[in-house]
């Protein structure tokens, strides 16, 4: 480290790069690029070689400020901050304290694979060390790409959060508050899956999703106004006659008796189910006036 | 008694859009299945759509569009077999009406068919999507893989219209579904039937992104879900559908 010690004494002071920060839309230039090697050969001085390695880390976390968001994204309309200039912001201090960051990519996977937007997944595995001591950590990333760029994608994204996250450094802002996700979480409504989608056969149904016969819709009104009347299955087929015409034979065999119910409204057409459904209800109001005279009887009474 | 009905209840983007605009409104139509007679407006609607659909049927195989006049006839036959059933209209006549229907059909058989080199008309399928039968007629897939659909309208849609956007999606599901392929784009082909008849195509730029389709799923599930429980509310009192619902009449809760 003798090469930053004695420098230091030479340099002019500089502010760390906190408090510096450029409007999003200035280009990363030389200058900046200048300011940080003096910033980062600043915070060396014999002290240096007694640090532990991750001593060495909390200094220059101590020194590594916010980082101007430059990138922008056209498509979602967002700033955010470039790789280049993250990776910029720490390399000075990194190669002026000998710092290596070594990564190991552990895993990939892909997600969501032959669809529109397959996704692919990687876990790094970052081994920092100075040459005397190591330790290691381990960073996912994720990368959307219809071509063959989501595992570099991916990478970068976990180099990112790797030295984001080692070194602390602030972007300004705070996932929680990022109603971009949250909107886009919004609008996926739950987990991403894209939904099982087979042919079908069109059978009965015709436009507009009506049908040539009862439709299920149909005859669930038609079983649920029967339990509500407490109609038996014979009563059942008696109003079933009553509305249409229809006769039913029930067979003797009282467990197939629903089965032949069901069977027989299926094949009426929708205009019979109304009809059904019409007289139950036509029944219901009955039983209610009655009920409704009954009680008036005997609280007149 | 009661009985189980296992089938689940098929649905479509017609269907839905009712749903979503009122539950009561749906129940009359799909429970009941009271039919109203249709509006002058949707006579234009279909008549303009037999008539394209005679012309690009053919178009499939001989790549070129029937004269101008054949179409119109079949526009022509179409209006006067539906007239008779049709519900009066406050704002137009039959005559001007039908005079409109022409004018702006030969506006878009003259500018936008000519473009156009369909692969499917009119395709009638259905698909199951998380377990729930959703029916569907697809207008139009041209050579270019763009799902399209025409509509005739008396305004302009609004900029930010999100009027047949589930159609639309359901649409490119389908056609995903029934080719493997992915749609190119979907295009709704407006027809704007004002004095002077004008085509305004409204075009997603691009496939269905997944979010869009991930919406359509969950809609559809939820409005199945409330059908199965017999929940149709009567969300057209607070969504302004009242006033062109053909069951407000026997809407006890319009009337309450």
């Amino acid at each position: 480290m003798a090469r930053a010690t004695a420098t230091v004494e030479t340099e002019p002071v500089v502010e760390p790069v906190t408090g510096e920060v450029p409007a999003p839309e200035a280009p990363a230039g030389m200058a900046h690029e200048t300011d940080l090697v003096a910033a980062s050969l600043r915070i060396f001085n014999d002290e240096w070689e007694g640090l532990t390695l991750q001593q060495k880390i909390a200094r220059i976390t101590g020194h590594v400020g916010t980082i101007p968001k430059r990138g922008y994204n056209a498509f979602h309309k967002y700033h955010y901050v470039t790789e280049g200039d993250l990776v910029g912001s720490v390399r000075q201090y990194l190669s002026a304290a000998g710092i290596a960051i070594i990564p190991d990519v552990v895993k990939v996977k892909l997600y969501r694979e032959n669809t529109e937007n397959p996704l692919t997944e990687v876990i790094v595995n970052y081994t920092v060390t100075d040459g005397k001591e190591e330790f290691s950590f381990r960073m996912p990333g994720h990368g959307a790409d219809k071509g063959d760029k989501g595992v570099y994608k991916a990478i970068t994204g976990s180099q990112k959060y790797a030295l984001m996250k080692l070194f602390k450094i602030e972007t300004g802002d705070d996932p929680e508050s990022d109603t971009r996700v949250d909107e886009r979480s919004a609008q996926s409504q739950g987990p991403r899956q894209a939904p099982r989608v087979s042919t079908g056969n069109r059978g009965n149904v015709t436009r507009g999703a009506h049908s040539s016969k009862a439709s299920p819709v149909q005859l669930r009104k038609i079983s649920s106004l029967s339990q509500m009347l407490g109609l038996t299955r014979e009563e059942v087929v008696i109003q079933i006659t009553a509305a249409t015409g229809i006769e039913i034979v029930l067979p003797d065999d009282e467990t197939k008796q629903s089965e032949t119910i069901v069977a027989a409204l299926k094949e009426t057409v929708p205009e019979d189910a109304t009809k059904i459904i019409e007289q139950l209800e036509s029944l219901a109001a009955e039983r209610a006036d009655t009920a409704n005279d009954g009680s008036d009887g005997i609280g007149y009474g | 008694m009661t009985f189980d009905v296992t089938d689940q209840q098929p649905f479509s983007a017609s269907s839905i859009n009712t749903f979503l605009r009122c539950g009561k409104q749906w129940e009359y139509a799909y429970v009941y299945e009271f039919k109203r007679p249709p509006s002058l407006r949707a006579v234009i609607g279909l008549s303009a759509h037999a008539a394209e659909e005679t012309n690009y049927q053919q178009k499939i195989d001989s790549k070129n569009d029937l004269p101008l006049d054949d179409v119109l006839d079949v526009f022509s036959t179409a209006f006067d077999a539906q007239l008779p059933e049709a519900e009066n209209d406050s704002e137009e006549t039959p005559g001007q009406a039908k005079d409109s229907g022409i004018k702006t059909l030969s506006v878009y058989h003259n500018d936008v068919a000519p473009g156009i080199q369909p692969l499917w008309v009119e395709r009638e399928g259905l698909m199951v999507v998380n377990d729930i039968p959703y029916g569907y007629s697809i207008d139009l897939v041209d050579d270019r893989e763009r799902v399209r659909d025409y509509k005739y309208t008396r305004r302009r849609p609004a900029k930010d219209s999100r009027d047949y956007r589930l159609n639309m999606i359901g649409y490119a599901m389908a056609y995903r579904n029934e080719t493997g392929s992915t749609e190119s784009d979907v295009v709704l082909d407006y027809m704007v039937r004002t004095k002077e008849p004008y085509h305004w195509p409204v075009a997603s730029a691009g496939p269905v992104p997944d979010h869009a389709i991930a919406s359509f799923t969950g809609i559809l599930e939820t409005v199945s879900r409330a059908v199965q429980e017999a929940m149709f509310l009567p969300t057209g009192l607070q969504s302004h559908a009242c006033g062109w619902c053909g069951y407000r009449d026997i809407c006890p809760d319009y009337n309450a």
